[in-house]
């Protein structure tokens, strides 16, 4: 039972730290919250399940067709209004980022619909891991979150795209001396996070099956506090807080009572800011 | 047959007002590529504002910015600094301070070593080459500005001093045409000045960089400057041979009067 609920917790920890990451990286390099972060796992949902339902492609195929559709999106928001959010003030970011949630949640309502729309896809499967019966797309989420946190690290540790990214994120003015295209480095890093975002709403609405409109105002409030029990902008204690998260719920919906579940991000998020307001692992905050 | 010395900057009738207040009063000047120009000028005289219609930071009332024969008036700092090879400093020293000094160098080559976005992304081995003589030519340049020392040091831990060694370095790095300097002896021990001034003399000479410099030490500037330009009110007020520009009347009342 109780390895049952670790297992449980660490698939969904895992879909919760895919998503914070995108989060992470935007706000460690905009210095802003992107409060419509669950829009995009929203979107990579519908536009995964709009591929397999309307187009009648495979869910593997639908994969990339919904990152692809993401990437367009964010382009085009990145484009006409995160560009803009370099300079300004939080709240002007936060007003921004709401809006562009609430356009999004109606956009979705209005192209498919206010009902609940069923996901016919994945690899649901069991397999046998460590004497357990798991489905194959939960084994899958895991793998592929380590696999993205891995190249997040390597991206942002190694390559000159990763050293632009933590330039933009120290000191915006140094890197309009220097000639640094900030305004490039903004919209890469933004359209990185949310198909980040996106790709963890495909992988996931296999396991939740009912996708609709407003199904990433959770998402969003959960990257919140993830981001802010991983250290606000570490990449690695995203990943660990995630877990963290995912396990203290799955635990708390079996032992406490599963209304309760969704309270146990935000008990989290208070008792973080209330006793290590700079995270849980925090060693070196914003890369 | 006489050659016409190039220019490496040239204003034409650039005016900037904010309000009812001018600042800078249509000034025409030429800037020549290779040469080390003073621009001094009593407090409020329009120096830094001029500069910062130079870089992009303010867009003129009035008037044209032209790097060689290309008109900037408009650009952004950055594409101006990217395009153009026109860099310019700060009064206070703009660095990475939480980047050692060689990562702060490093950063500052991106623009010239990756102008592509996609070779930002590459990890093969041109990449690794390209990244490894970053590092060897931060290395020089520490060695050069004296900070060899603090090559693996955060900027941020450094004295002010410092850190404005380092940020000229690092303007050095992405191969620049053009420097405008605000104030880069202001708040520093005469030891780093003395420093500063050979580097600017060092770089000029080897690599025919020009620089412009706004500064309030007006002995350094003369030793230094190959010309020297007067602001008043935002009007170019005088405009020559260091040595006859301290002397002239007009100049020595201006100060006066400012």
């Amino acid at each position: 039972m109780l390895q049952n609920l670790l297992t449980d917790g660490l698939v969904i920890g895992s879909v919760y730290a895919l998503v914070s990451v995108g989060m992470t990286v935007i706000l460690g390099v905009l210095g802003q919250i992107n409060f419509a972060h669950g829009e995009y796992y929203m979107a990579g949902a519908f536009a995964a399940w709009w591929a397999i339902d309307r187009l009648g492609l495979s869910y593997i195929e639908s994969i990339p067709l919904a990152i692809l559709i993401v990437a367009v999106l964010s382009l085009v928001i990145g484009y006409v209004v995160m560009q803009r959010l370099v300079d300004v003030s939080f709240d002007a970011g936060i007003i921004a980022t709401l809006g562009i949630s609430l356009l999004l949640q109606n956009g979705a309502t209005l192209l498919f619909g206010g009902t609940y729309q069923v996901f016919d896809g994945g690899w649901l499967a069991p397999m046998r891991v460590l004497g357990e019966d798991i489905a194959q797309q939960r084994i899958l989420i895991v793998l592929v979150t380590l696999a993205v946190f891995g190249a997040l690290e390597w991206l942002v540790r190694k390559s000159s795209f990763g050293k632009q990214m933590r330039a933009v994120a120290q000191n915006v003015e140094c890197c309009h001396v220097l000639g640094l295209d900030v305004r490039r480095v903004v919209l890469i890093t933004f359209i990185l996070g949310t198909t980040l975002a996106a790709l963890s709403g495909v992988m996931t609405a296999p396991i939740t099956m009912n996708i609709y409109g407003a199904m990433g105002e959770a998402i969003t409030l959960k990257s919140f506090a993830v981001i802010v029990m991983g250290g606000m902008g570490s990449i690695g204690g995203t990943l660990l807080a995630g877990w963290v998260l995912g396990i203290m719920e799955s635990l708390v919906a079996a032992y406490v009572g599963l209304q309760f579940r969704d309270a146990v991000a935000f008990t989290l998020l208070v008792l973080v800011l209330m006793w290590r307001p700079s995270g849980f692992f925090n060693t070196k905050a914003r890369y | 047959m006489v050659v016409e010395p190039r220019t490496a900057l040239s204003l034409r009738g650039v005016r900037k007002a904010f309000g009812p207040i001018v600042a800078v009063a249509g000034v025409d000047l030429d800037i020549v590529a290779g040469e080390i120009c003073g621009l001094i000028g009593p407090n409020g005289s329009g120096k830094s504002t001029l500069f910062d219609c130079c870089t992009g930071l303010l867009r003129p009332t009035a008037g044209r910015v032209l790097a060689g024969a290309t008109d900037i008036t408009g650009w952004e700092m950055a594409r101006i600094a990217r395009q153009e090879r026109l860099l310019r400093s700060f009064q206070k020293a703009v660095v990475f301070r939480a980047l050692t000094a060689e990562d702060n160098l490093v950063l500052a080559g991106q623009m010239t070593a990756f102008p592509g976005l996609a070779a930002t992304f590459g990890c093969g081995q041109n990449t690794r080459r390209r990244v490894r003589e970053l590092r060897d030519r931060a290395g020089v340049l520490l060695e050069r500005v004296g900070l060899a020392h603090m090559r693996h040091a955060k900027a941020g831990e450094m004295s002010f001093g410092q850190q404005k060694l380092l940020q000229f370095a690092s303007m050095l790095m992405p191969e620049p045409r053009t420097i405008l300097l605000d104030e880069p002896f202001a708040g520093i021990n005469p030891v780093l000045i003395e420093r500063i001034v050979e580097n600017i003399r060092a770089v000029n000479r080897e690599q025919g960089v020009t620089f412009v410099i706004v500064e309030h030490n007006i002995d350094v500037l003369r030793d230094l400057s190959h010309r020297l330009v007067v602001l008043s009110r935002g009007s170019i007020l005088a405009d020559g041979d260091p040595d006859a520009v301290i002397r002239d009347p007009l100049v020595v009342e201006a100060y006066l009067a400012g």
